[in-house]
């Protein structure tokens, strides 16, 4: 984990690993797998609100296959936030899901066509190791947090970017 | 968990978003506050923050704060300098700079991007004075360059202060002071003064005399002196110039016993030097020059009257034992021997001068002008005579000498050919080592035993006149006798060797024939060099090419024959053979195993045709020697006749079937190679364009603010020196087909070296994490790749990458398509394991190189536009590497698939 600052190493061990290997096709363990989800995620966004470094929220459809929301991220007195998405693969929780951000889509280099973000080379051997103790919490805290803080300063900085407010 | 149900839990998720974070008042809930209460309107719109974001300012007092700064800077400040100065925005500088000028009066400028207060230019005022009390005068321009300000502001800050601030008066750009003034008076005073008074020309003279020698005459007369001792003469115009009045007087009385002449005075000893050369001419009957033995500095008639002085002149005039003469042109000394010789010669070629002049001078005058060019003609025909001959000599023994080589090589690498060409047949092989010997063994000891004829000449007739005709003679055979002859022309050592070697012509021993060739060219002082192996591949593929371009052009089917076998063999073996017409049956049936059957049946079928058309002394085989020569030799010209022959035809299945034939001799042709051979160079060529873009996409200022922000994130990329500098070059000689092995020697080194580490990282990346390998790397490898790329993608994702394409509602945009998991790859990966084992090579060989040239055209169109250059980067590396493995088949179809397959199995089985 030689990509992550500690303090990312130290939220990742607090949330809560899964422990049901089910992907959306299979109905009654995909309930169960959802509500560890769930848990895990309630359990993520309350230790956020604990340290007050809160930068997400999120909302599931009612199968648990689609995700939505807003992250966003402070960068020199600016609060820049940005919608994101991703759908949970068919080969859940094998496969890590594709975290899609489109307004910045076509605007930085570290982004796939379509809007899905460049995760760094870690991140996908660090899923697979953990499959399928880690889930969508994990997915932020490791995956899009990381992009924010990295990606978020150059966007502003090269003008790609600029606050709403 | 189990009595908790999903809506619970996606409701408890909500609220838990919804609750208050804990308030710890951190710099970003600061920045939040901030921003709200500026949306609410308590804190106005005025509020700024400082560049490292650390700090808020209202505009006043960032306003104070440009004031401050400006005093600080003594009065003057370039704007750009505020920012860091004040940690803040240059935008907010300027605007504030800006107010500030217009809120001061008049106290503050703004000038070229510069703040300047009143007490700057009084300070300047100030400085200014010290300068011009200390220099008298100072130009305003010089004053604006030195302060780095505009003239005309210079002048406005300036002007106003000359006469309390500055001492001094201002006139036209010029600043001076009235002491300044008062001394350019008092030099023009002086200047003037000097101009208009007389003044004593003696008393100046003498002051410039103590000036400039200091010794007075003393000197002169010493220069004069030593001059005189050291060239025998001085000239009175030197003597006057020493200020030495009375100059003939003078050098008289100075140095007794000179000779006093017109223009200078003369040692004795210059006199006698004179004489003796007038005297030595003399006494050999020729003639002297007294100007050209006088110092060149003596007048002529200096020297004539040197010339009169010497008492052998004198005697030649006055008729005595020296036979008489005569001073011609006044410095010409002749005796009478050389004028009657003279006169004699002119007369010859002048009749008519004769007796013109008195006593004929006329004749002996014109004679001695023209005697030393007729004699420096002389002596060039002379050498060039001499030099002459020693080159056609040497030229006629280099000749022969490289004949033997040229023989010598060609022996020994037909010599080499032999045993293949026969291939075991006993008979065959006498037959083939006999012609040899008849043939290029025969020219070779012709050749040796010229080169021993021409050294033999040489030495009988160094003078070389004798033998230069020789060097034209036509090189044609030498008859058993001539053979003799020179033989016995031979010294003892050299006799026997060479008697040897042309003993050896009467055997069929081509081996013993080179040893007693190299044997008796040792004797006689000549290395020969044995063919290397590199040399031999390079002589066996011009005279390929020289048999290919002679039966392109032959006519007769015999002839045809005769060179067709020879270039099948060169083609089959690798070596060289010369085949007479008994053993051409043996060498066919040898050449079985490296044909394919076809053609084989085909050569042996003409030639067969030939020996039979031979027989019945008619012609005919005109059908098979069509269909060999299509066989053997596949140009570039009927290719495209048969293109032609294509487009003129309308019958359908006649199309189809000329279509094939064009195929197939399109594909092997050199014209193929060629282009597969490009096609592959430019993956490589890629490849260094590729390094180069990542080089240049790493020094883009972007990449370079990102480095300087993240330096553990971002990577080193070096320039690709070795890509330009050896691979490209290497690329484009392979291309070009200009040292093809070296070339592509470099490039394979190249492939180990960076596809290597790439496939080993995507092996590792498989093993280690289960990392799907990308499938460029794999396809890098070879086709095998395919089948493991395959395996490893699942065919399901292809499925439904297929499935949510077709039912795509909006159409995707054309960059959107990712082209990775095509359906080509599924033939690929089909066809690849035929082609891995060798199984029917050639038609899968070429189904899969016109899939990949397909899936690089459909799927990886490099020349379209992405928005990122790495996505471009990355087609553009697909689409050549493609390009480069089907070129790759290609050549393949050209080269063969080598001996382990299961083609040549089931051949091996068949026969």
């Amino acid at each position: 984990m030689a990509e992550w600052d500690s303090g990312t190493k130290e939220t990742v061990k607090r949330i809560p690993f899964l422990t049901v290997r089910c992907g959306p096709r299979d109905k009654e363990d995909w309930a169960k797998r959802l509500k560890e989800e769930l848990t895990a995620l309630i359990k993520y966004i309350q230790l956020n609100k604990a340290s007050d470094s809160d930068w997400f929220t999120i909302t599931a459809n009612k199968e648990g296959t689609h995700w939505s929301g807003k992250c966003w991220y402070v960068h020199e007195l600016l609060r820049h936030e940005f919608a994101f998405e991703f759908d949970i693969p068919a080969t859940y929780p094998a496969t890590a899901p594709e975290i899609r951000i489109p307004e910045l889509d076509g605007k930085t280099a570290k982004m796939y066509r379509g809007g899905a973000i460049c995760l760094t080379v870690h991140f996908k051997p660090l899923w697979t190791k953990n499959s399928p103790h880690f889930g969508v919490a994990h997915a932020m805290c490791l995956g899009l947090a990381p992009w924010l803080a990295a990606e978020v300063p150059h966007l502003v900085e090269t003008g790609a970017i600029a606050a709403k407010a | 968990m189990e009595d908790v149900s999903v809506e619970d839990l996606l409701k408890e998720l909500q609220s838990a978003q919804e609750t208050k974070s804990s308030a710890r008042l951190s710099e970003r809930n600061v920045v939040e506050l901030i921003s709200k209460l500026q949306e609410l309107g308590f804190l106005g719109s005025d509020l700024l923050h400082s560049i490292n974001g650390r700090e808020y300012l209202t505009l006043e007092h960032l306003r104070s704060e440009v004031l401050q700064a400006v005093e600080q800077a003594g009065g003057r400040i370039a704007v750009v300098d505020l920012p860091a100065l004040l940690g803040v925005d240059l935008v907010h500088c300027e605007r504030q700079a800006a107010a500030a000028v217009s809120g001061s009066g008049a106290s503050l400028q703004a000038v070229q991007g510069e703040l300047i207060t009143q007490g700057y230019f009084d300070n300047l005022a100030a400085e200014i004075n010290e300068l011009l009390q200390e220099a008298g005068v100072v130009a305003m321009g010089e004053l604006a360059r030195r302060y780095a300000l505009g003239a005309e502001l210079m002048q406005a800050a300036v002007g106003p202060r000359v006469g309390h601030a500055i001492r001094g008066r201002l006139e036209g750009g010029l600043l001076y002071t009235a002491a300044y003034l008062s001394r350019i008076k008092a030099q023009l005073r002086g200047a003037l003064r000097g101009a208009a008074a007389p003044v004593m020309l003696a008393p100046l003279v003498k002051e410039l005399d103590s000036g400039m020698g200091g010794g007075g005459g003393g000197s002169g007369r010493g220069a004069v002196a030593t001059f005189y001792a050291q060239n025998g003469f001085v000239e009175y115009e030197a003597v006057r110039r020493a200020g030495i009045p009375g100059a003939r007087a003078h050098l008289a009385a100075a140095f007794p016993g000179g000779i006093a002449l017109d223009s200078a005075f003369v040692a004795p000893e210059l006199a006698a030097q004179v004489e003796a050369g007038v005297e030595e001419a003399l006494d050999s009957a020729g003639w002297a020059d007294a100007a050209a033995l006088a110092p060149a500095a003596l007048s002529p008639a200096d020297a004539a009257a040197l010339l009169e002085r010497c008492p052998a002149v004198r005697r030649l005039s006055g008729k005595g034992d020296a036979g008489g003469g005569a001073v011609l042109a006044g410095t010409w000394a002749v005796t009478a021997a050389c004028l009657a010789a003279l006169q004699g010669k002119v007369a010859q070629w002048l009749p008519e001068v004769e007796g013109a002049g008195e006593a004929g001078a006329l004749a002996s005058v014109l004679a001695a002008l023209l005697r030393p060019g007729a004699l420096r003609v002389y002596d060039e025909a002379l050498a060039a005579v001499f030099s002459a001959g020693a080159d056609a000599r040497r030229r006629r023994r280099e000749a022969a000498a490289a004949a033997l080589q040229a023989a010598w090589e060609r022996l020994q690498l037909l010599a080499a050919g032999v045993a293949p060409a026969a291939a075991g047949d006993a008979a065959a092989s006498t037959a083939l080592a006999r012609h040899l010997v008849r043939g290029e063994g025969e020219e070779a000891v012709n050749a040796l035993l010229r080169y021993q004829a021409a050294m033999r000449d040489d030495e009988d007739a160094p003078e070389g006149q004798g033998t230069a005709g020789r060097a034209t003679e036509p090189l044609g055979p030498l008859s058993a006798g001539e053979r003799a002859a020179i033989l016995g022309g031979l010294p003892q050592d050299e006799r026997a060797p060479a008697a040897a070697a042309v003993g050896a012509l009467g055997g069929a021993d081509a081996e013993a024939l080179i040893e007693a060739l190299a044997e008796a060219a040792g004797a006689a002082g000549l290395r020969l060099r044995r063919l290397e192996r590199r040399a031999e591949r390079a002589a066996v593929a011009a005279r390929r090419a020289a048999l290919a371009e002679a039966l392109e052009r032959e006519g007769d089917p015999a002839a045809a024959l005769a060179l067709a076998v020879p270039l099948l063999v060169a083609r089959v073996h690798g070596h060289l053979a010369a085949v007479p017409g008994r053993a051409l049956g043996a060498v066919i049936a040898g050449l079985a195993g490296g044909m394919p059957p076809a053609a084989h049946a085909a050569l042996a079928a003409f030639h067969a045709d030939v020996v039979s058309a031979l027989r019945a002394a008619s012609g005919g085989g005109g059908a098979s020697h069509r269909a060999l020569r299509e066989q053997v030799v596949l140009s570039q010209a009927q290719v495209h006749a048969l293109g032609r022959d294509l487009a003129a035809s309308s019958d359908a299945q006649d199309v189809a079937s000329k279509a094939m034939a064009l195929w197939r001799q399109a594909e092997s042709s050199t014209a193929a190679r060629a282009v597969a051979r490009a096609m592959i160079c430019l993956f490589f060529a890629n490849e260094v364009l590729d390094a180069y873009q990542k080089w240049q996409h790493m020094n883009t200022p972007e990449m370079k603010l990102r480095r300087a922000t993240y330096p553990h994130r971002t990577i080193h990329i070096p320039f690709p020196y070795l890509g330009v500098c050896v691979v490209l070059p290497a690329a484009a000689a392979a291309a070009a087909g200009v040292r093809v092995p070296a070339a592509a020697s470099v490039l394979s080194t190249e492939m180990l070296w960076s596809s290597g580490a790439s496939i080993w990282a995507q092996l590792a990346g498989l093993w280690r994490h289960r990392q799907r390998p990308d499938e460029l790397a794999i396809k890098r490898l070879a086709m095998l790749g395919a089948v493991v790329l395959v395996l490893v993608h699942s065919l399901r994702r292809i499925a439904l990458r297929d499935w949510a394409l077709a039912s795509a509602h909006k159409p995707a945009e054309a960059w959107l398509r990712d082209a990775h998991d095509n359906n080509l790859l599924l033939l690929q990966a089909v066809l690849a394991v035929p082609f891995a084992f060798g199984y029917r090579t050639a038609a899968v060989a070429r189904l899969l190189a016109l899939l990949l040239l397909l899936e690089a055209v459909v799927c990886w169109p490099a020349w379209t536009t992405y928005p990122t250059w790495h996505y471009q980067a990355h087609v553009r590396s697909h689409f050549c590497t493609n390009l480069g493995v089907a070129g790759g088949l290609v050549l393949l179809q050209s080269v063969g698939a080598g001996s382990f397959t299961v083609d040549r199995l089931l051949q091996k089985k068949a026969t």
